[in-house]
């Protein structure tokens, strides 16, 4: 249990820079999802901060030491990987324990360690099966136990959960959170699904190409996108583009006033409006109009497809609202952002429609 | 006109592949059996298809005869000295070969063939040339270091490729866990390799106990092993000598091999010569 803290951490491989200035300060019991593409340098971050590459540049810091020079074996992390990295000729018994023998604890208190491991992880009465006769879950368990019993002060994951099907997936997802707060440790997890790092994360740090694009809480990653690249990857997003006209942003037929405290540089005539579906509503009086092309149900909501002249705008609606095709229909914002440059420039709230 | 009509049935086109296989069996496994006859006939002359007298009388005088003794003796002192160390040599290779990346690395890996591409005895007489000098000719670490040459390939090899299979991961892990240098290797990535290790063994054991030219060359008059001893055997003594001792030398091969079956099976062989 501790803080973690990561100083313009930088890796490059011959030309071209994985990992640019990542700079991260985690509170101690804190769960960090790192999110992004494949390529964006998380995994390389999450490697960086296990010891198993060397940054170029930055330092890395638990409980304000820096580790950035210790091999793996002296760090006080440890990793559940990818695809688990079990060792296929040991039982899960031994695979739990090996760190703790290496470590020269008597046998009493290393079969103690492990059985409380084994009951945390819900896996009593595995420990003398081999990797190859354990379910995908079960291994994902025993990887986790194994990181465990270590009593590391910074637990990483990479991807623990793209190897599962996806049900268990979603129960693995919640059993790592719950475990995770149980032991109170301070946690890094990295992932490709937004899903996954909206449920389970304190916070969130989206990368892109090496870059830390925004990092904040869940509901401000959602609500707040701070660059157009979050804006894109996370959740369902229109991104309309437009141009400035004086006060508001034209995109084709839509036009979009610019809210009073935004701050553009003003050094283009471009803007992209990014709007969520669900934060457009279906309103007769509504400034915007145009005409159903499609109507996609997704269960517990549907999303209208709507041809509005020059764009094609998604909407959301309720389960119960049936659109049929090329009904014309009237449409306002409650909510959208105003990007420049691909940086958010502000967010207009519109109070007057409920 | 077609011959071929009897191939369009089927019943026909199984007799003939069985006749085939028959035939291939009888090819192969004949003069195996001839042998097996020969070593146990007491006394077998023409026009008898069969031996006159049946026993153990040749084995007898095999294990009695002196020389034959020796090169029985001898044999089995070579193949693991020669195992062992190309063990010593061609593993810590292997697993540089596998892990690290240096210069030269794919042609060094290569070139090991180069063993292999010319004629061998060719090799043998430089190799004398440069023993005379050492002082190495009729001793033993001469005959182990030439015996060493036909055993390099499948020692490097092998390995390289069961080190190759075993996921960087899994090292990693154990890293993680808070193991150092040795410890990984010798609690992970050798029992994960040893498979592929031990069918390198084998192969190295049976190179070395059916090596004739080379040994012939450097360990005359002193170093004879058994292969070697064959060739002055077919000569020299009774047909039977040479039958009794042909399953000597064969015996080995086979329980080595049925021994290894299962890790031959595993892939390892074929792994072995895909170069990376």
């Amino acid at each position: 249990m501790a803080g973690l803290t990561l100083v313009d951490l930088t890796k490059r491989y011959g030309g071209a820079t994985a990992v640019s200035n990542v700079s991260i300060t985690l509170n101690d019991g804190e769960l960090l999802s790192l999110l992004g593409p494949s390529g964006c340098g998380k995994t390389t971050t999450l490697r960086m901060i296990g010891g198993f590459i060397t940054p170029d540049e930055g330092d890395i810091l638990i409980d304000g030491q820096s580790i950035v020079r210790l091999p793996p074996e002296r760090r006080p992390t440890a990793m559940v990987f990818q695809r688990y990295a079990l060792w296929p000729h040991m039982t899960v018994y031994d695979n739990i324990a090996f760190g703790l023998q290496l470590r020269n604890k008597s046998r009493e208190e290393i079969r103690k360690t492990v059985d409380d491991a084994l009951v945390l992880t819900g896996l009593p009465g595995k420990e003398k099966r081999y990797p190859h006769q354990l379910s995908g879950g079960e291994a994902q368990r025993v990887a986790l136990a194994r990181a465990l019993v270590l009593e590391p002060r910074i637990l990483l994951l990479d991807e623990p959960l793209s190897n599962l099907d996806a049900q268990l997936r979603l129960r693995m997802r919640d059993e790592i959170r719950n475990i995770q707060q149980r032991v109170n440790i301070t946690t890094v997890f990295v992932t490709h699904d937004q899903e996954e790092a909206l449920a389970i994360a304190d916070r969130i740090g989206v990368m892109n190409g090496g870059h830390l694009e925004q990092l904040a809480s869940p509901d401000e990653i959602y609500t707040q996108p701070a660059t157009l690249f979050v804006a894109s990857f996370i959740g369902n997003m229109n991104l309309l583009p437009g141009s400035i006209t004086d006060g508001a942003v034209q995109c084709g037929l839509l036009g979009f006033a610019i809210p009073q405290d935004a701050r553009l540089s003003g050094s283009t005539r471009e803007a992209i409006i990014a709007v969520r579906p669900e934060e457009l509503v279906l309103d007769g009086h509504g400034p915007y109009h145009g005409q159903v092309t499609q109507s996609i149900n997704l269960g517990d909501h549907k999303l209208l497809v709507v041809d509005a002249g020059e764009q094609l705008v998604r909407v959301a609606v309720a389960r119960e609202d049936a659109v049929p095709r090329g009904t014309a229909v009237n449409f306002s914002a409650r909510r959208y952002h105003v990007y420049e440059d691909g940086v958010l420039r502000g967010t207009a709230v519109s109070n007057d429609t409920a | 006109m077609s011959y071929a009509w009897f191939l369009r049935i089927s019943a026909m086109r199984k007799a003939l592949a069985l006749i085939l296989v028959f035939a291939l069996s009888c090819f192969l496994l004949l003069p195996l059996f001839t042998l097996l006859i020969w070593a146990f006939a007491d006394q077998w002359t023409f026009p008898s298809l069969l031996p006159q007298q049946v026993g153990l009388r040749w084995w007898q005088w095999v294990f009695h005869n002196g020389d034959l003794g020796n090169a029985i003796k001898l044999s089995f002192e070579f193949a693991p000295i020669v195992t062992i160390a190309s063990a010593a040599i061609c593993l810590p290779a292997a697993y540089a070969f596998s892990r690290f990346r240096f210069p030269l690395r794919r042609p060094l890996f290569v070139s090991l063939l180069a063993i292999n591409a010319f004629p061998k005895i060719g090799l043998y007489i430089s190799v004398a040339a440069l023993f005379y000098r050492l002082n190495l000719m009729d001793t033993f670490l001469g005959v182990v270091l030439v015996q060493l040459i036909n055993t390099l390939v499948s020692m490097t090899w092998i390995p390289t490729a069961a080190f190759n299979s075993i996921a960087p991961e899994l090292e990693e892990a154990a890293h993680d866990v808070g193991a150092r240098g040795w410890r990984v290797f010798w609690r992970i990535t050798f029992p994960l390799a040893l498979p592929g290790i031990i069918v390198a063994s084998i192969l190295a054991f049976l190179a070395s106990l059916d090596e004739a030219q080379g040994t012939l060359v450097v360990g005359t008059p002193s170093h004879i092993t058994m292969p070697v001893i064959m060739y002055t055997l077919v000569s020299n003594y009774p047909q039977p000598v040479g039958a009794v001792f042909s399953i000597l030398l064969s015996l080995p091969s086979l329980v080595l091999l049925i021994s290894a079956r299962r890790f031959l099976t595993a892939g390892y062989l074929a792994a072995g010569f895909r170069v990376k």
